[in-house]
């Protein structure tokens, strides 16, 4: 679980939450995920592979993912719709392509991101790795950035 | 909508009319047709009745039974329709009203052929009907339509049978005069007219209304609706249509409306659109006239277009700029290679062609950043180029670029790198004699200026091996204590003079007098920087010893140090994304010979954070506490001194360092016991570093720990436990660090 491969999506995040979103966030004490079906309504997947695997996950509340989007592209949203959906695909294609600048020098590749909401879903982390989740408060709600990798 | 109405009136009018028209002349011509057939069967019937009264009259009469005719006749005269029946004879009086006739004919035969009989009441006719069939001898039917009566005039010739009674000197003995009522027939007629009048007006109706109805569908309907879209348009709406189906020529015409306002609304956009591209290539042209930055536009094939801005021309001292290929613009006077020259072409050929590729990615060639031109008149310039697609649909129509000129920025920036390097260099200074007194820097002074005056001196006398080496040694431990005081720049030159004494050092074997000569110069450089570098920490400390500060309670050396060594900590971490905390514990005040213990130290602590201590996300996945914690404790008790470096990190990994153990050659191939492992660590050669710099000091390893407290007669031992932490632990005897050697 090396800093190296998960600290540029971290920074990339924060990056669009700050510079981009003009969002103030505040990360909370990273910890370990024990409960898999532990994320919020809408989640948004990128895949590792190559020098490590394994996944990150950016997991929004319904209410943050809303609030979220609505700011991202100036519109007002109330429901969860496909707009959402896409709007949150546009976040995560925006921190991936951030991120994969500082990978480059790594042997990574990152997947075509994905996106999932519903009450109760499950993602398939890679077996015997922990899930580390680091929790953000912002003045649109709450999230997290979920990541479980482990050296090839 | 009122001429609509006047159509519908005049067509409703029109249709009127004509079915007026058609259904009068109907009635008329049938009641008329009809009366006359009715009629002229009546008379038909009547002349037959006439015919065969007559003929009956005759035989009977001619029979002799002229009383069996008068009541023939008179039975005949109660039928209805039978106004009047009459004979008359040929002088105009009644037949049977005397005996005139009977008297001749008894006469004639010579015979009373005849008995008398009761006579009629009679009277003489005399009417023009009367005398012209007397005249004529032949039937005549008169007809009065006002009494609707008919009368009937029957000639009663004086045939052969006749003759032998009543003569034959006449022709026409008498007429038969029959007036017949017509009332029942006309009022047949009548009522035939009613109906047929209700008839035919009733058909009227029918075909008015459905042809009013097929008026408006096929006529005014359309009418109304294409009339309504052209008022439409006529308005401005261009956007309407005409929605008829028909396929008739209504149909057909509203179709051709339809495209003429197709067209016209084209011709309309079109108008629009020129005047707004005018508008538009005016604004531009001010806009390129008046921007205070190099704009140019590109076409598909590189040249540059129109459309540059007056400033443009001004950066470049160039005007006429149009139609140049943008390569050759660029690299025109400049001594570009060919590669520099494909290069360009390339990212040109990237921008306009290349779709797959982000912007991002291609602007990561982009060869005009920070470029350096000369132009024709000598100046140079520092030009940033901004490249901009301006895209038609899907394809790149035209580049945009956006020049800056950052020559003076350029200037300027590096004039403020320097100045910023050396105000903070200024800066860290201050702060360090402010938080530790000016003690410390005093001595560092000293030193420095006997290094200084050393290497004045010995200037030229570098050629001597022994000199060279007592230098060399003297510059690498001021480089050591100038970074330890954090005097950056001290330490730079201190490297850079350390440097070339080393490759002195080294190829000084061959060269000893004409090749020590370019360098010796280089270094006289140094060595006069290094003496400003030096008066100015003189200068800086004299004015905070005005100040008379109290230094920090306790051993100035020790905070020192542990300032140092924080610093340390959190430089690593930074750098590694790691969380460690440094806690120092001691229970003196002061440690004595810290000053010898000092790199061990350092060198023990450094290799806890680099290596010992994990990120903190590996932490996170370990359940520990994101941040490490590094204990450094100082114990004195019994005589000698315990010093620990602990930290809870992840432990000594033993394999990895067999691993490194046998590649290095110092444990051979196979397993071997932990014991074993830990004292290959702890072996010269270990750890070697192959590049220098100025922070690692020169193969400082374990091992050089392990010398340092052998020196001081101490023991080092380390307990380790995979996944909880690693502890060296160091005991030192009190006198060894006492003594002042």
């Amino acid at each position: 679980m090396n800093a190296k491969f998960i600290n540029p999506f971290i920074h990339a995040s924060l990056n669009l939450f700050k510079e981009y979103m003009d969002v103030d966030i505040k990360p909370g004490k990273p910890f370990i995920l024990d409960d898999p079906y532990d994320l919020m309504g809408v989640s948004a997947i990128i895949g590792l592979a190559g020098e490590t695997t394994g996944a990150l996950v950016l997991s929004f509340s319904r209410e943050t993912a809303i609030a979220m989007v609505s700011r991202l592209e100036g519109k007002t949203y109330i429901a969860l719709g496909a707009e959402i959906l896409d709007g949150v695909g546009e976040m995560i294609n925006i921190i991936a392509g951030n991120a994969k600048k500082d990978l480059a020098e790594f042997r990574i590749s990152i997947s075509l991101p994905g996106i999932i909401t519903g009450n109760n879903y499950r993602i398939n982390w890679p077996h015997g790795v922990p899930v580390i989740s680091i929790p953000y408060e912002s003045e649109l709600g709450s999230f997290s950035i979920n990541v479980s990798i482990k050296e090839a | 909508m009122v001429q609509i109405r006047s159509i519908q009136v005049k067509l409703i009018s029109a249709i009127l009319i004509i079915l007026a028209l058609s259904v009068f002349l109907s009635i008329y011509f049938t009641i008329t047709n009809q009366k006359n057939n009715l009629l002229d069967a009546s008379q038909q019937t009547l002349s037959m009745n006439t015919q065969v009264l007559n003929h009956t009259i005759r035989n009977i009469m001619l029979s002799g039974e002229a009383p069996l005719a008068n009541r023939t006749m008179r039975d005949l005269r109660e039928m209805d329709d039978f106004l009047e029946y009459d004979i008359y004879r040929r002088d105009g009086s009644l037949a049977f009203s005397n005996y005139e006739t009977m008297d001749f004919v008894n006469n004639f035969q010579d015979d009373v052929m005849f008995e008398k009989t009761p006579r009629l009441d009679g009277s003489m006719i005399n009417d023009t009907g009367f005398e012209e069939v007397l005249r004529f001898k032949t039937p005549l039917v008169t007809l009065d339509e006002e009494a609707m009566e008919m009368e009937y005039y029957f000639p009663i010739l004086n045939y052969a049978d006749c003759r032998t009674c009543h003569g034959d000197d006449h022709f026409i003995r008498g007429i038969s005069y029959f007036r017949i009522s017509l009332s029942d027939i006309y009022s047949k007629l009548n009522s035939a007219g009613t109906i047929l009048t209700l008839f035919f007006l009733a058909v009227g109706f029918i075909i008015f209304f459905w042809m009013l109805v097929m008026v408006r569908r096929i006529i005014v309907k359309p009418v109304f609706s294409i009339g309504g879209v052209v008022s439409r348009v006529g308005g401005g709406d261009l956007d309407t249509r005409i929605d008829l189906n028909q396929k008739d020529e209504f149909g057909e015409l509203a179709g051709q409306i339809n495209e003429m306002i197709l067209g016209l609304k084209k011709s309309k956009l079109l108008e629009i659109e020129n005047t707004r591209i005018e508008a538009r290539l005016e604004e531009s042209r001010k806009y390129l006239d008046n921007i205070n930055e190099g704009l140019l536009l590109l076409n598909p094939d590189f040249t540059i277009t129109n459309e540059v801005s007056s400033f443009l021309n001004k950066l470049f001292e160039k005007e006429n700029l149009a139609g140049l290929h943008f390569t050759d613009f660029i690299y025109g006077e400049n001594k570009a290679s060919e590669e520099q020259k494909q290069e360009m072409e390339m990212f040109l050929d990237f921008l306009f062609n290349n779709k797959t590729a982000a912007l991002s990615m291609i602007m990561e060639i982009n060869p005009v950043h920070d470029m350096h031109l000369i132009l024709e008149s000598g100046r140079e310039i520092i030009i940033n180029g901004e490249f901009q697609r301006i895209f038609d649909g899907e394809d790149v129509q035209n580049v945009m670029v956006l020049f800056q000129d950052m020559t003076d920025i350029v200037i300027a920036r590096e004039a403020l790198e320097s100045e910023k390097m050396m105000r903070e260099s200024e800066l860290e200074q201050i702060a360090a004699i402010l938080q530790h007194g000016p003690q410390v820097f005093e001595d560092f002074i000293l030193a420095a200026d006997g290094v200084y005056n050393l290497l004045i001196e010995n200037i030229d006398n570098l050629g001597d091996e022994e000199i060279l080496a007592r230098v060399f040694r003297d510059t690498h431990s001021l480089k050591g204590t100038a970074r330890y005081l954090k005097f950056q720049r001290l330490e730079k030159i201190s490297h850079e003079l350390e440097e070339k004494f080393a490759a002195l050092r080294a190829g000084g074997d061959e060269s000893n007098g004409t090749e020590g000569a370019p360098e010796i110069s280089g270094e006289k450089e140094l060595i006069e920087e290094m003496g400003s570098e030096i008066d100015i920490v003189r200068k800086i400390v004299k004015r905070f010893k005005n100040f008379s500060i109290e230094p920090e309670s306790g051993d100035p050396e020790l905070s020192i140090f542990k300032t140092r060594l924080s610093e340390m900590v959190s430089e690593i971490a930074d750098e590694l994304d790691k969380k460690i905390v440094l806690a120092f514990k001691s229970n003196i005040e002061s440690i004595p010979g810290l000053r010898k213990l000092q790199p061990a130290l350092f060198h023990l602590v450094r290799n806890a954070a680099d290596h010992g201590i994990e990120d903190t996300f590996q932490r996170v996945a370990a359940r520990k506490e994101e941040s490490a914690v590094l204990t450094l404790s100082f114990i004195m008790s019994e005589g000698e001194l315990r010093i620990e470096v602990k930290d809870d990190g992840q432990g000594l990994d033993f394999s990895a360092i067999e691993e490194k153990a046998v590649e290095k050659g110092i444990l051979d191939a196979g397993s071997h016991s932990s014991a074993e492992i830990l004292k290959a660590m702890f072996t010269s050669g270990f750890s070697s570093r192959d590049q220098v710099s100025t922070i690692s000091g020169r193969g400082v390893g374990l091992d050089a720990v392990q010398a340092d407290v052998h020196k001081l007669k101490g023991k080092i031992t380390v307990r380790t436990k995979t996944g909880k932490g690693t502890s060296f632990l160091i005991t030192i005897p009190t006198v060894e660090l006492e003594s002042t050697e």
